[in-house]
């Protein structure tokens, strides 16, 4: 069985079903992208993956599984044990993510707590050393800061580096670098493929940027109004593909100097 | 046709309710004459006193022998006029100055808010209770009394609605195609300001009949014989031990007519604006 | 805050009093009545035309309003306000005795209040529209439609009339007296408030920051507990400043109710008398309280919100 098998999975919100027919599986180590505009159900798929519909959210039909768990069966107390350690999420603002009037190391400090019995100021040192690892050097005033005092990047770097403090063998991102600056952008996309050189975490990224989807996964999946429009790896999407969605997203990236970003 | 009355009425289910519910005890105090069956509720005989609610009284009679339930349906008159005197005065009075201060800034906003603002720093029934107590016991002094606390709230909310649309684009638009003053105000800033406007005077109604019916109780607000619930439960106090229905019935009478009105402002409040919550 | 707005809003703060205690200076003085006839009346004096007139003099009210007004104002800045002519009394000390009894209700009421609406808020926002939530919101809106009065008389029959426990006139002022007055304050406010509480709280379980905790493998009472509580408190001190500035400047219908010797049935009787200086100096000292525990709220705000402390 591979890591991951999403088979054939409906998700409604009440009566409304807002993804149909999805299915995918992912293997160790590899990274998968879900393509689409807004809307397109490409959130609520990883959501449901994690467990964390927004309110009335269900997966109405098919299953889930996770190194052989059936996910959908997980209660509340199984959850707590696999998220931030086993599989991580990372969003599009970090920032938002976190408390506003606590600061970045009173959160990250009370999240390894959670996963580990040590003291304050161990998890403090942990947190840091993680920081840095993800390029935030002066990971001390980074703890010592409030979220709405860093920068987009940094906000990004983070959540990276929580979402990453426990090598999750599944890291769920929805559109990390969306809200960045094109050079931001290319940084933090540089530093996720390390993610799968350094840990060989697998990787499911959620974007609407075809062009960064290219670059950094293994198998693409383009999603429109709630189901697969089209599928395959890079070459496939990229020269191959006949679908006239597909070539629209395509036509979509935008480029530097007549090259695409690929 | 009768689809979308059908549609209107499910989706807004509260609101049609309680707004029938309310409408029922409008025509209740209006044909007051005619549910009481023609008994008169400010004269009594003394022979009846304080008589238990029974088949000929069915809420009882107070001290003077006067019918309690007569009291009860004609004092919801007295209520309802005064509540709505009291809405439309502060909603009519706090909303004009509200607009025309945050529409004309400078020192006119400055005057009006600062005006505001004394009325603001006091607890509402004290300045109610001084105000109507000064100028003397009559419903329509207390009246007067909780819409001078009562306007500012609206002033505040109808400027600062104002003000959010004032500095909207198509706003300075008309302004530079040489739109008058007064067109303004009303193609403008009064529609985008009513709904919630409208929202907070119809949830208020309840809060302020319940004050109106504290300044009868304490002798600022209606007088014997005019049969008015605050006034109703003050009189039925001191007959507590050997006539509690004295107080029971126009204490319900007002718990009833407030859930009512509050009900209605709550339904309102779903269908002008769903995005608020309670 | 900044130590300059702190006296900005001092001198607010004093301006408003100055607006109010002359708006009220000329309510009393526009009211029929005379003065000098009330004083003489109540002191066992029949007021004859001449009487009355010398009285007038010597207590200057023939002179014109701002004169008036203005010796008012001075003997106030003195911490003179008068005398009340119904009870023979300075009105400062009047005032003084009646406060010690009022702060005791107050605390009371607050504590009774804060025990019953906080968890009750909590459990209701925690538990979004299920019957529970749903118990907890038709009880409060219940509460929220009931006079306070109402619920204080059937109380007192309870109470006082059918079981006898507790005496219907609590002039005493003592702890057994404090409880139905305290009880009726807080079934009220209890109402209002739990709807607050359940409101604040549901404003913060809706954040995002949340659903990142929860991603991260967050047990809820550890997001409830200390991250939602501590973010929902800023408004929930607001309004319990404001109950609290209203409870200070007495609850005239429940303590006539229960004829408790606090601020609020002081101003009842000098209202109902048409004591002028009582009155001047009830509304002076109410308005006060009320604008200084704003202002000490405002102040809080500061070591609450660190967004506040940080965006000077």
């Amino acid at each position: 069985m591979a890591m991951l098998e999403v088979n054939n999975i409906t998700v409604s919100y009440g009566n409304d079903p807002a993804v149909r027919n999805f299915s995918m599986t992912l293997e160790e180590g590899k990274i998968c992208s879900l393509v689409g505009e807004s809307g397109s159900g490409k959130t609520t798929v990883i959501r449901a993956i994690f467990g964390l519909l927004p309110g009335g959210g269900k997966v109405t039909a098919g299953d889930i599984y996770f190194e052989g768990n059936h996910l959908l069966t997980y209660d509340k107390k199984q959850w707590r044990k696999i998220r931030g350690t086993e599989m991580s999420m990372i969003f599009q603002d970090t920032g938002a993510m976190m408390n506003p009037t606590r600061k970045v190391g009173a959160a990250y400090a009370e999240y390894i707590r959670t996963h580990e019995k040590i003291s304050g100021a161990e998890a403090a040192r942990k947190g840091i050393a993680m920081l840095e690892r993800m390029r935030l050097p002066s990971g001390d005033n980074v703890m010592q800061s409030y979220p709405f005092q860093l920068s987009g990047g940094m906000r990004q770097r983070v959540g990276i580096a929580m979402g990453m403090t426990y090598q999750p063998k599944l890291l769920l991102a929805d559109e990390p670098t969306s809200a960045l600056d094109v050079t931001t952008q290319a940084q933090i996309v540089r530093q996720m493929m390390e993610l799968k050189e350094n840990y060989g975490t697998s990787i499911i990224l959620v974007t609407h940027n075809l062009g960064i989807a290219a670059y950094m996964a293994d198998h693409i999946i383009v999603m429109k109004d709630g189901v697969i429009e089209d599928q395959g790896d890079r070459n496939h999407i990229l020269y191959h593909s006949e679908n006239a969605y597909t070539h629209k997203l395509l036509d979509a990236v935008p480029s530097i100097g007549g090259t695409r970003y690929v | 046709m009768g689809m979308k009355k059908h549609n209107f009425f499910m989706t807004h289910k509260v609101f049609c309710i309680f707004g029938i519910l309310a409408i029922l005890l409008i025509l209740m105090a209006v044909f007051a004459p005619v549910v009481t069956g023609g008994v008169d509720p400010t004269t009594g005989n003394l022979r009846d006193a304080l008589l238990p609610p029974g088949p000929e009284h069915i809420f009882g009679t107070d001290k003077m022998g006067r019918d309690i339930f007569a009291r009860v349906i004609y004092g919801a008159r007295v209520s309802l006029v005064a509540a709505f005197s009291v809405v439309g005065i502060s909603f009519g009075i706090g909303s004009l100055l509200g607009v025309i201060s945050g529409y004309f800034r400078g020192a006119v906003d400055a005057v009006i808010m600062r005006l505001a603002d004394m009325m603001l720093s006091f607890p509402g029934l004290v300045l109610a209770m001084a105000v109507a107590g000064i100028l003397g016991a009559a419903i329509h002094n207390a009246v007067l009394a909780v819409a001078v606390v009562t306007w500012p709230k609206y002033a505040r909310l109808a400027r600062s609605l104002v003000l959010k649309i004032r500095d909207r684009d198509y706003v300075a638009a008309a302004v530079t195609t040489g739109s008058k003053h007064g067109y303004m105000l009303v193609r403008y800033m009064l529609p985008n300001a009513l709904p919630t406007l409208i929202i907070t005077a119809a949830t208020d109604i309840g809060s302020l009949m319940l004050e109106l019916a504290a300044l009868s109780f304490l002798g600022f607000g209606a007088v014997p014989p005019t049969p008015e619930w605050g006034l109703m439960l003050s009189e039925g106090r001191a007959y507590m031990q050997s006539a509690p229905w004295l107080m029971i019935f126009p204490g319900l009478a007002i718990l009833v007519t407030v859930i009512i009105f509050n009900m209605l402002g709550d339904g309102l409040r779903d269908i002008l604006d769903p995005r608020q919550e309670g | 805050m900044t130590r300059k707005k702190i006296i900005i809003r001092i001198l607010q703060i004093l301006i408003v009093l100055f607006g109010i205690s002359f708006f009220t200076f000329l309510l009393t003085y526009l009211a029929p009545g005379d003065p000098a006839q009330i004083m003489l009346t109540s002191s066992g004096v029949m007021p004859t035309e001449e009487t009355v007139n010398a009285l007038r003099e010597s207590m200057g009210y023939n002179d014109p309003f701002i004169v008036q007004y203005f010796r008012w104002l001075g003997n106030a800045l003195h911490g003179d306000l008068g005398v009340s002519f119904t009870l023979n009394k300075p009105v400062t000390d009047l005032l003084l005795e009646r406060l010690w009894p009022t702060l005791k209700l107050t605390l009371f009421s607050v504590v009774l209040m804060l025990a019953v609406s906080v968890p009750l808020g909590m459990l209701s926002a925690v538990k979004e529209n299920t019957w529970v939530d749903n118990l907890v919101r038709g009880i409060s809106f219940i509460g929220v439609s009931m006079p306070n009065f109402w619920i204080g008389l059937l109380l007192m029959l309870l109470f006082c009339v059918k079981l006898r426990i507790f005496p219907v006139i609590s002039s005493a002022g003592d702890f057994k007296s404090m409880i139905l007055p305290a009880v009726t304050l807080a079934i009220a406010m209890s109402a209002k408030y739990t709807r607050q509480v359940r409101t604040a709280i549901l404003e913060e379980l809706h954040q995002d920051y949340v659903i990142g905790a929860r991603a991260r493998g967050i047990p809820e009472r550890k997001i409830l507990w200390g991250n939602v509580f501590k973010n929902s408190l800023l408004p929930l001190i607001t309004m319990l400043g404001l109950s609290i500035g209203s409870l200070l400047g007495g609850t005239a219908v429940v303590e006539v109710i229960f004829s408790y010797p606090g601020l609020g049935s002081l101003a009842v009787a000098a209202i109902t008398a048409n004591d002028y200086n009582l009155i001047q100096g009830y509304v002076l000292w109410v308005a006060l309280i009320y604008m200084v525990i704003n202002l000490i709220v405002d102040i809080s705000y500061n070591f609450i919100d660190p967004r506040m402390r940080l965006a000077r």
